[in-house]
């Protein structure tokens, strides 16, 4: 369990991370999101102890992190490089070794996690001659090889075309079932949305939402419909009952204003057009995303 | 543990790199080039012929019996054959002289001009005139043939001429420890210049090349992974280590290979104090500049600065190299001797000096001493920019905030 207590880092007068508190539990995905300079990589070097907070505790499973507890943390920084002039079996290998792992299981593990990653075929290959998609692969390769009880990732899917973004939301899942406890950092919310139960959104270094995803969304999203219908949609989208719409294949998604409620709004609907399918749908957690942060903008 | 992991990452992959290879073939160029003139000059080649055309009608027979007589090759022929040219019996000599010489009969030719008693002159011709043996056996036997022949015209004893002419062979010695030794006149500068050029040579190299290790790690946000495994303090430990292991390899692998060539000359070049002496001397001045050199790479993440920033400390280099001729003169300096004491020279300087002559043990003592403190105190200091450093992106830092680090 790793838990954050009202942690406060300023940079030269700028608090990049505001009394900050939130908990991870064991074996969860937990997300932590935000917009570009809300204090997420901030928070996170915090806790891998790149940076000292000013104030507040970062505490894992009871206890402070030293060097030791790190050997038990897998980590992908954001800003990513590697040794471009080294063979990926002994960039993986020195990395393996740092995190005290004993050179037969380090190989054994590199050659399952590259293989998972389908990049096997090039482990005698120099990091410069792979791809950049294929050294961020390697580079999560790296923050697995020790099959670590915490997993802090630091904007996995940034620089992956949608293929190896399912790959790595796979591995993740696949890291899960094994017990690993996953800390995820992310602006792209619908990898979020399917990959964790839990979250916390920060903006200007600030908690401003957290919880259980699900809650959230139902806190959220009740006043969400998907209508389907033959007839055409557009004038139904313009009807004074919605705070705002969309059109998407052929559907229609509306947020009900506060006063209407979905099941009475269906019956005056049913009376004006021949409706095929109605739903109260949660809303998605990046239009969430974007109110909450425009909110507290302004 | 993770501190040999470092150093035994940094030390394969320099090992490994075209740029280490480089390094040892690139001196063995040097040798080559230095040594090799001097090789082909004490290789004497097989037997030269010259022509002699002897205007004097008595210099030139004495001429021939004397090389007959001093110069022979191993299987005991003589090493010069000549062919003299009579003058009266022919129209021009010099002209077929250059005949033969064209047609490579002759390696060259000697005109003693019937004069020579007079003007002490006489002439050599061939196709190269750098051969400089032959040139001063021709020129000390001439002397010598004439001396004699003024000697005997003013009725000298011949006895006595023969004496008077002996030619000085020089030996040389080596006084050490007051016991003399019998020696040769190169090992006297060989081994002082051979030790300090090594010396700046492994050391600039070495914490250069951990600069660029820093600096690298730097521009590819390298760090950032490597601090979630150990701390900086091991990082910039296990770097010093790897690549200080790095330099001792390759030093060894030079003095291997002087070694050779100087038992090839009969130089005693390598000898188990200045071995010693050597390895404390570069262990603490590779300490010392390293530790120095990581902590500037540690401030930037361009090379081109981190250059420019260690370009004045690399002036140090200049200080030992425009002294040592100066010392190797005069090892008794009071200049010489301070500056022994300064401790970012004070490793070229004592390498130096130990091999000019025998220093008394106090020198040792103190001049380490100084040494010794003065690198811990930098490791100190260069440990606590880098810590800070190194995980700054961004900004560089300035020297007010260097300064707060180095405080703290």
């Amino acid at each position: 369990m790793l838990e954050i207590h009202q942690v406060t880092k300023e940079f030269d007068q700028i608090r990049a991370v505001d009394d900050l508190s939130f908990t991870v539990e064991t074996g969860d995905i937990y997300g932590l999101l935000g917009p570009n300079g809300a204090g997420k990589t901030t928070m996170i070097r915090m806790i891998m102890q790149i940076i000292q907070p000013d104030k507040g505790t970062i505490v894992l499973n009871n206890s402070p992190i030293t060097i030791d507890t790190k050997d038990h943390i897998g980590y992908l920084p954001e800003e990513r490089g590697l040794y471009q002039k080294m063979k990926v079996r002994e960039v993986v290998g020195y990395f393996a070794a740092l995190k005290n792992m004993e050179a037969g299981q380090a190989e054994r593990n590199a050659e399952k996690y590259l293989k998972r990653f389908d990049l096997l075929g090039r482990a005698d290959d120099k990091i410069e001659e792979l791809s950049k998609g294929n050294q961020q692969k390697i580079q999560l390769v790296i923050s697995i090889i020790h099959e670590p009880g915490l997993l802090i990732l630091d904007e996995p899917f940034a620089g992956l075309d949608p293929i190896n973004q399912v790959l790595v939301k796979e591995v993740i899942g696949e890291l899960q079932n094994r017990g690993t406890t996953v800390l995820l950092s992310t602006h792209q919310m619908e990898q979020v949305e399917r990959l964790c139960e839990r979250i916390c959104l920060i903006n200007k270094g600030q908690a401003v939402l957290q919880g259980n995803l699900r809650e959230i969304k139902r806190n959220f999203g009740s006043r969400a419909v998907r209508i389907q219908s033959d007839a055409s949609l557009e004038a139904v989208a313009a009807d004074d009952v919605f705070v705002r719409t969309e059109l998407e294949n052929g559907a229609l998604i509306g947020e009900l204003k506060e006063s209407v409620e979905p099941h009475e709004y269906l019956k005056r609907l049913v009376e004006k057009i021949p409706v095929r399918k109605f739903e109260v749908v949660e809303p998605i957690l990046e239009q969430i995303f974007v109110d909450q942060v425009r909110g507290e903008t302004q | 543990m993770k501190l040999l992991t470092v150093a035994k990452w940094e030390f394969v992959h320099r090992v490994k790199s075209k740029w280490f290879i480089f390094s040892l073939v690139f001196p063995l160029i040097i040798i080559g080039i230095s040594v090799l003139p001097t090789l082909l000059m004490q290789e004497e080649s097989g037997r030269k012929t010259f022509a002699l055309i002897d205007e004097t009608n008595w210099v030139g027979e004495h001429l021939m019996q004397s090389f007959t007589e001093q110069y022979r090759m191993d299987n005991g022929e003589p090493r010069y054959e000549w062919i003299p040219l009579q003058g009266q019996q022919m129209d021009s000599p010099a002209a077929a002289a250059d005949s033969m010489l064209a047609g490579d009969i002759i390696d060259g030719y000697i005109v003693i001009p019937a004069d020579i008693r007079d003007t002490r002159r006489a002439e050599y011709y061939g196709e190269s005139v750098g051969n400089f043996r032959d040139q001063m056996r021709f020129s000390s036997t001439l002397s010598t043939l004439i001396a004699r022949r003024e000697m005997t015209a003013r009725n000298l004893n011949p006895e006595l001429i023969e004496d008077l002419t002996r030619d000085v062979e020089l030996a040389t010695f080596e006084v050490r420890k007051g016991e003399a030794k019998q020696g040769n006149e190169l090992l006297a500068f060989a081994g002082p210049y051979f030790y300090v050029f090594i010396l700046l040579m492994a050391i600039f190299m070495s914490a250069q090349i951990l600069m660029r290790s820093v600096l690298e790690e730097r521009q590819n946000r390298l760090v950032e992974l490597l601090i979630s495994s150990v701390t900086t303090n091991i990082l910039m430990s296990g770097k010093i280590l790897g690549i200080g292991a790095m330099g001792l390899l390759q030093v060894i692998i030079y003095i291997a290979l002087a070694q050779v060539v100087a038992v090839r000359f009969g130089v005693e070049l390598v000898t188990l104090t200045g071995l010693i002496g050597f390895f404390l001397y570069f262990i603490l001045g590779f300490l010392l500049y390293g530790s120095f050199y990581a902590a500037v790479g540690s401030l930037f993440t361009s090379e081109q600065d981190a250059q420019q920033a260690i370009g004045v400390i690399s002036l140090i280099i200049v200080v030992p190299v425009i002294f040592l001729p100066m010392a190797i003169m005069n090892p008794e300096a009071t200049l010489v001797q301070i500056l022994s004491y300064v401790p970012p020279i004070t490793p070229f300087f004592m390498i130096m000096r130990m091999n000019l002559g025998t220093l008394p043990f106090w020198e040792y003592v103190l001049s380490f001493s100084i040494l010794v403190g003065f690198t811990y105190l930098t490791m100190r200091l260069a440990g606590k920019v880098f810590n800070t450093a190194v995980l700054m992106y961004g900004k560089r830092p300035t020297v007010p905030e260097i300064v707060r680090w180095l405080r703290a």
